[in-house]
Formats: C-alpha cells, sequence, structure tokens
C-alpha cells in the first residue's frame, strides 16, 4: 500500500532516487541491519553501506553546483522535495545512516544553496568531496553549558556560545568544546563550527559559523559515545585549541552567519520529520506482515476489531505525517512564494513540523511494540530499533522544548518567551 | 526547600519484615548493581552475580519457603507489603533482575498449599533457581483468544505440548511454569530437561532474563500440575511484583533527572526555572506518584478479604498503570535530558528500555480487552 503522495509535487530525480535508495537498502542495509546495534564504534558493516550510497550513487556531491562537479541540488527548485524523499528512503532502511548522510550535506547548505551560494568556499571545499572516498561533514554546534541554546538563536542571539574565534592576522583562531555532532568521532572530514567573536554579548554580529578540516592542527575528537540507538550516527567530544583557519573560511561574515546558518534549522527539521516518516513506514510494513502472521482469537491479528483500530491509527499518523512532510518540503523548494528558508516563518512551520512528526512516529513505534507483545521487545523484529532509533530524532535540535517556544514565539507572537 | 523524592509507603502498609528486607536489598543494590549498572547490558556475568546474591544471600528466592526448609516462611499477611518494599528497592537498581524474581515469586505463591509447593521448595532450597512463565502464545482461540500448551491424561500422568515464547528465563530457566489446559486453565510445572530452547534471543532490555523460544514435550506427574483459579493467584502476585517493580524504576527516574537538573543551566537560568521544562519535571514526579498510589492500592487490596477475581482484575489496572507510569517517567525525564538521557552511561535509558520492555511483556492491548470482560460482562471470547 502506498500512503498518499501528491504526484504534482514529485520531481523526475526525486523518484529516480527513491529507487536506487531502495535498491541499496536491499542489498547493502537489511542484510547488515540486526547487527548494527554492535558494530556502533567500529561501523565495519555500517561504512560500507554508507561507502556505496555517499561515493558510488554520489549522494555526497548532491548539493555543490554542477560546476564544482555537484548535481547542484541547492539550485534545483525540487531542494525541499529531494532532500525529504532522500530522507525519508533512506529513514525507512535505517535512520541512523540517514542523518549521517545529511549532516554531511547539512554545514554545505550555508554555502551553496541558492541564493546564498560562496562560490570561492564552494571552489575551496567541492574538491574534497568529488573524490571517490568516503567523505563526511559534520555540524558542531552544542556545548557541554547549553545544551539547545545555541540553536536558540532568535532568544539568546549567540550570548552563550563558548567556542570563541580571533581574528590574527588573516586567520582566525578557534578554541573552545563542542559536544555530540553527528559524524564526529573521528568520521567528519569537514566540520562547520558555530563559535562567537565576541563571548557572552548577544548579538548575531558575533555569531561566526567556520568551516575547519577535521586533519588540522590543535582539532581533537574523543571516543564515540553509545547510546540507545541510531548506531550509524557516531557523536563524541571535540576540542578546538588554538585551531588556525585562513580568514576567508568564516562562511559569510557579520550577522549574515547567523541568517544564512538559519537554514540549518529549517532543513534540519524537514530532514528529522523525513526519516522518521521514513521508521514509521518501515515500521508499517513489519506490522502489515506480523499482524497477518501472528493469530489471535482463531484468526489473524489485524483481523481482530481491537488490533485494526490500532493498525488503523498507525496508517492514520502516516497518512498525514507524509503529507505534512511533502508540503513543507513544497514550500522549502519555492522561496519566492513561501519566504525565504531561513525566514522565523519558515523556521516556525519547520518546528512545528518535527514537534508533530516526530511525536507521532514515537507513539507509532511505542504502539506497534504493544502491538506484537514480547515479539515487539525482540531485536529480530526490528521494530524496537525504530522505536530506539527515532526517540532520539525527537530530542536532537533542541528537543520538544526548543521546539514549542520556536512555535508558540511565531504564532501567537510571543515576545518574552 | 526542596522535597525529599522518597515518599514513605502509608502506614498501615509498613512492616518491619519488609522494612528489614528492603535495608539489605538496598545494600545489595549500593555494592552489587548500581557500581556497574553501566556495564550491565554487555557483561552478562555481572547481572548473572548480583541475581545469585539477591536470590541466594539475601534470600529472595526462598522468601516463601517454609523455615524448615530454610526459607524465611513469609505468610500470606505478611507478604503483599514484604512484595511491595521489596519490589521497589530491586526496581531502583534492576528491573530486568526484579523481573526474573517476580516470576519465580509468584510461581510459588501461586501453588502454596498444593503438592507442587512440596516440590517447588525443594528445588529453590537446593540451589540457585529460576522459574520461566510460558504464558498462553498467540495463536488460536483456546484461552481468551491465546493458545495454551496441550495437555492430555495418559494414566496417572500429563502429556504436555507446546511451542512458544516464555515471558522470561527461557533461556536458562530450571523450571517452566506452563499454562495448559488441562480441566480447564491450568498451570504445570515441567522441569527444564523436558523443554528444547533456540539460541537467545537479543531483547530491548531486561537483560537479567535471558530469554528464547522453546518447545515442551513432557510427561509430568498430576501432582505438579495448578488447576481451579490457580493461574490468577499467579498473575495477581505477578502483577504485584512488576507494579511495585515499576514504581521502583519510575522512581529512578525521577532521580536521575533531578542529579542531572540540579546542575544545569538553561536560557541563563537553573533548568528548573524555566516553566516549560518544570512542567515536564512535574509530570515526570506525578508519574512515579500515581504508580505508588496505585501499587499501595493494590497491595491493601490483596491484604483485605475480597473476591479474588476482584483482586485479580484490579491487579491487572493496576500492572498496566504502573508500568505505564514508568516508562512515561523515563521517556519524559529523557524529553530534558536529551542527549545525556539516551547516552547509555547516563543510566536513564537503561532503564526507559527495561521500563518499555515490562510493558510490552504486559500485552496491554489484551489486557484492556480482558478489563472489558471482567467490568461489563463483555462476551469477548
Amino acid at each position: 500500500m502506498e500512503f498518499a503522495r501528491i504526484r504534482e509535487f514529485e520531481s523526475p530525480l526525486e523518484r529516480y532516487m527513491a529507487e536506487i535508495i531502495r535498491d541499496w537498502g536491499e542489498k547493502y542495509v537489511i542484510p547488515h541491519r540486526r547487527n548494527f546495534d554492535e558494530d556502533w564504534k567500529e561501523h565495519r558493516t555500517i561504512e560500507p553501506a554508507l561507502e556505496k550510497l555517499m561515493v558510488d550513487y554520489g549522494i555526497q556531491t548532491a548539493v555543490w553546483p554542477e560546476e564544482f562537479g555537484g548535481w547542484g541540488l541547492g539550485s534545483s527548485d525540487y531542494f525541499g522535495s529531494i532532500c525529504a524523499r532522500v530522507m525519508e528512503e533512506i529513514g525507512r532502511y535505517d535512520t541512523g545512516i540517514a542523518v549521517s548522510v545529511g549532516v554531511t550535506l547539512w554545514p554545505i547548505f550555508v554555502i551553496a544553496v541558492k541564493p546564498h551560494i560562496n562560490y570561492d568556499l564552494c571552489a575551496e571545499f567541492a574538491p574534497l568531496f568529488m573524490r571517490k572516498k568516503l567523505t563526511m561533514a559534520a555540524n558542531a554546534m552544542t556545548e557541554p553549558q547549553g545544551g539547545s541554546d545555541i540553536e536558540n538563536l532568535d532568544e539568546l542571539k549567540g550570548k552563550t556560545i563558548r567556542t570563541t574565534a580571533k581574528l590574527d592576522g588573516d586567520e582566525w583562531v578557534i578554541n573552545g568544546h563542542k559536544l555530540w555532532p553527528t559524524n564526529s568521532g573521528g568520521v567528519a572530514d569537514l566540520f562547520g563550527v558555530v563559535c562567537t567573536t565576541n563571548p557572552g554579548v548577544p548579538d548575531e554580529k558575533n555569531f561566526a559559523y567556520i568551516y575547519v578540516p577535521a586533519d588540522l592542527p590543535g582539532v581533537k575528537q574523543g571516543e564515540p559515545y553509545r547510546k540507545a540507538g541510531m548506531a550509524a550516527d557516531k557523536n563524541s567530544d571535540i576540542w578546538f585549541e588554538n585551531v588556525r583557519v585562513p580568514k576567508r573560511y568564516r562562511a559569510w561574515g557579520e550577522g549574515l552567519d547567523a541568517k544564512y546558518f538559519r537554514i540549518i534549522i529549517s532543513t534540519g527539521c524537514l530532514g528529522s520529520a523525513g526519516m522518521a516518516l521514513g521508521a514509521m513506514e518501515n515500521i508499517y510494513e513489519i506490522l502489515f506482515e506480523k499482524c497477518s502472521e501472528l493469530r489471535y482469537r482463531g484468526r489473524p491479528l489485524k483481523e481482530n476489531t481491537a488490533v485494526a483500530a490500532v493498525l488503523a491509527d498507525i496508517a492514520a499518523e502516516i497518512e498525514i505525517c507524509r503529507s505534512a512532510v511533502y508540503t513543507y518540503a513544497r514550500m522549502l523548494d519555492r522561496p519566492d512564494y513561501y519566504g525565504d528558508r531561513f525566514s522565523a516563518e519558515m523556521i516556525a512551520r519547520g518546528r512545528a513540523l518535527k514537534l508533530k512528526v516526530c511525536d507521532a512516529c514515537c507513539r507509532v513505534a511505542e504502539r506497534a511494540m504493544d502491538l506484537l507483545g514480547h515479539y515487539g521487545i525482540d531485536r529480530n523484529y526490528d521494530v524496537e530499533k525504530h522505536w530506539r532509533d527515532v526517540k532520539i530524532i525527537q530530542l536532537w535540535m533542541g528537543g520538544r522544548q526548543l521546539c514549542q517556544m520556536d512555535v508558540a514565539r511565531y504564532f501567537y507572537d510571543c515576545k518574552q518567551l | 526547600m526542596m522535597m525529599k523524592l522518597e515518599f514513605e509507603n502509608i502506614s498501615e502498609l509498613r512492616s518491619d519484615v519488609a522494612e528489614m528486607l528492603a535495608k539489605s536489598i538496598h545494600e545489595w543494590a549500593e555494592k552489587e548493581v548500581i557500581p556497574y549498572r553501566a556495564q550491565i547490558d554487555d557483561e552478562v556475568e555481572i547481572a548473572d552475580r548480583a541475581l545469585k546474591k539477591l536470590f541466594l544471600d539475601i534470600g529472595m528466592q526462598k522468601l516463601v519457603v517454609p523455615e524448615a526448609k530454610g526459607g524465611a516462611g513469609i505468610s500470606f499477611e505478611d507478604l503483599p507489603q514484604v512484595l511491595l518494599r521489596s519490589f521497589e528497592e530491586i526496581g531502583k537498581a534492576d528491573a530486568g533482575i526484579g523481573f526474573v524474581l517476580s516470576a519465580l515469586i509468584s510461581a510459588s505463591i501461586s501453588s502454596m498449599g498444593t503438592e507442587v509447593f512440596d516440590y517447588l521448595s525443594d528445588k529453590l532450597s537446593a540451589g540457585l533457581c529460576k522459574i520461566a512463565i510460558f504464558p498462553p502464545q498467540f495463536g488460536k482461540s483456546d484461552f481468551k483468544g491465546f493458545e495454551l500448551a496441550k495437555a492430555v491424561a495418559v494414566g496417572d500422568k500429563i502429556k504436555l505440548k507446546g511451542f512458544g515464547r516464555p515471558l522470561n528465563s527461557g533461556y536458562d530457566a530450571d523450571i517452566f511454569a506452563v499454562f495448559c489446559n488441562y480441566s480447564g486453565i491450568s498451570v504445570a510445572f515441567v522441569d527444564a530437561e523436558n523443554v528444547e530452547r533456540s539460541e537467545q534471543i537479543k531483547s530491548t532490555g531486561l537483560v537479567a532474563s535471558k530469554n528464547c523460544d522453546v518447545r515442551i514435550n513432557a510427561e509430568i506427574e498430576k501432582t505438579r500440575i495448578l488447576t481451579g483459579d490457580a493461574w490468577k493467584k499467579l498473575y495477581t502476585y505477578l502483577n504485584l511484583c512488576l507494579s511495585a517493580l515499576c514504581v521502583g524504576s519510575a522512581y529512578d527516574s525521577c532521580r536521575i533527572l533531578r542529579d542531572w537538573a540540579e546542575k544545569r543551566t538553561i536560557r541563563g537560568k537553573p533548568l528548573g526555572d524555566n516553566t516549560v521544562d518544570a512542567a515536564v519535571i512535574a509530570n515526570v514526579i506525578r508519574e512515579a506518584l500515581e504508580a505508588k498510589a496505585v501499587a499501595q492500592m493494590l497491595t491493601k487490596i490483596m491484604l483485605e478479604d475480597r473476591d479474588d477475581e476482584e483482586v485479580y482484575a484490579f491487579s491487572v489496572v493496576a500492572a498496566l498503570k504502573c508500568s505505564d507510569s514508568a516508562f512515561n517517567s523515563a521517556d519524559r525525564a529523557m524529553e530534558l535530558m536529551a542527549s545525556q538521557g539516551y547516552a547509555r552511561e547516563g543510566l536513564l535509558e537503561k532503564q526507559w528500555r527495561d521500563a518499555k520492555s515490562i510493558r510490552t511483556l504486559l500485552n496491554p492491548s489484551h489486557l484492556l480487552l480482558e478489563l472489558s470482560a471482567n467490568y461489563f460482562g463483555s462476551k469477548l471470547w
């Protein structure tokens, strides 16, 4: 069965990418997925799957402009829809891989998406991603002291950022400690680092987004953390100790860094919702199979009205969530109609989408486990893996509370939150 | 002034025996579990060692075994409050160990006063013992929609056949309490030699309960079977143990959240001084207190002279509510703690996985139907 997909919204590239990702997922993920939890540190089975997708299928080149060898997704009128579809399709197989892929594209959005394409920085960094070698990126944002405060730009205006960037001649000198970036723990080749040029002062002019190659002296990464799920997403501490990068590695400059950084929030919300949607769809597929197989009261589980009611609730959540995800994706496709992707309005809509879809996804996974009884907690049934994974999606990027505050601030014109 | 998290049970449910045992369990947890809790999932010997100490050294395995056989000989009059306090303390440490013990205790209590009890008392006195409950399985509709193991009388013996997944410990249990269709719904006690086991399954949580699918093909004496309403008594005590276990789990989630929140600032203020975060914290505490209230009510009802059916039905409600609360406490605490909540080293995520496992194993969709049958006489099966 297919959930709602508005065909007029769908681009030819999106459909093609969905096909190749499904082919990839069946061949390179499903045979190993049940062992991903044990592979959280080494990535012996995870890395080949990522490599296939990123290098052989070329996803790591997708956002870069065509003149630098990329697909030019950043200039596409289907930018949002394609991002959502890629996350949905990968999320169907493994949301950990989805976030690892999504976060590689994330820092690049700041400099390679229309109308803010920084051609000098594209020329500098695109070649790294054109190599026939797995190349990953990370967004170094969260710090030990403040959690979601860094992303809470509208309220705090970068006041709590403690990672500093000081200009010394033609170089930025970066010092600070970041926690939990996806693709840290030795995975990423390039970091987009959130810094302040004037610590403790709430002014977006001081917010600096600076690109830092991972192999520079002074960049130190810790061992990956072990988490409830998302084994394919490695996270660790990163320390920047007197790391020197050329002045031109700052994305845009005073005020503009904070402005364009916000595309990370809107696309992050879309990507999170997209991969959560994919996980829900896979849970639906598993439920379809198992609830046809398991018998209760002399008939297949799904043919009992009480069970059917829960199955219907799950299908309804997915149906509505898919419509919502692609509505928002289309809005991000067309800033000419709906406003800049980094506008307060689009961020609030994105936060609302993430809040709603992630809540729905967690609820779907919980109810699916309950329906399956002791098979629900069996790792061979895969539902519980999704349950552990999707909880993390719900909580990243500031979690529910920051989503709620951004939504309230916009939709109710709150001034003092 | 900050209130303490601990909330003592109501006075009539307190007893010296219960408090003494709770103190021993608390000391056991501090020494055998808490220092190693982050490693329990990976190093199975930690849970094995802690379980053995709880079962044998503290003697929880022999709680109802007569004193003449080396047990504590706790009577029916003292049992509910002893179980309430004991399992609360265990739940703060490791729900998996408590889950295995719940099955053992409820199975042994359900046999008190029968020949099965003599058999179990000998087994429980002889050394470490685990009892797996083999409940009705997904299948046809022999028993309220589920399928019972087949039991056929052959002379003085009963032949038993069944296939499926026990509630707990299928992989390493010494005895299986098998729900079967002998003279209505009965519980047969089968030695592990008569059980064929599959490979151990990997589960979400409750690591101390090593489970697998089992094939039962046994011939047992008729004296090894409990008939009548024994299965309801088994479930009633199981529900009490699990309710109390979940109370402990919910309180532990509160403690973990409090310890983390005390050091946390957000938007330039202590976390708890932000109303949006304070509201979540309040819900975490509310869940734990609600679970505590319901578990105490079940304990009190079990001490009164009530109809068994009524007590059984209430125990179902209590187990559902308390497992919901344990999960919700951990889940909402995780909502605030975010990465510190879902990191394995933070301990909350273990409570989260264990609480969800208990809730799922209770099979809430089915239990709700059963409640409808109990309270409204719905003709469901």
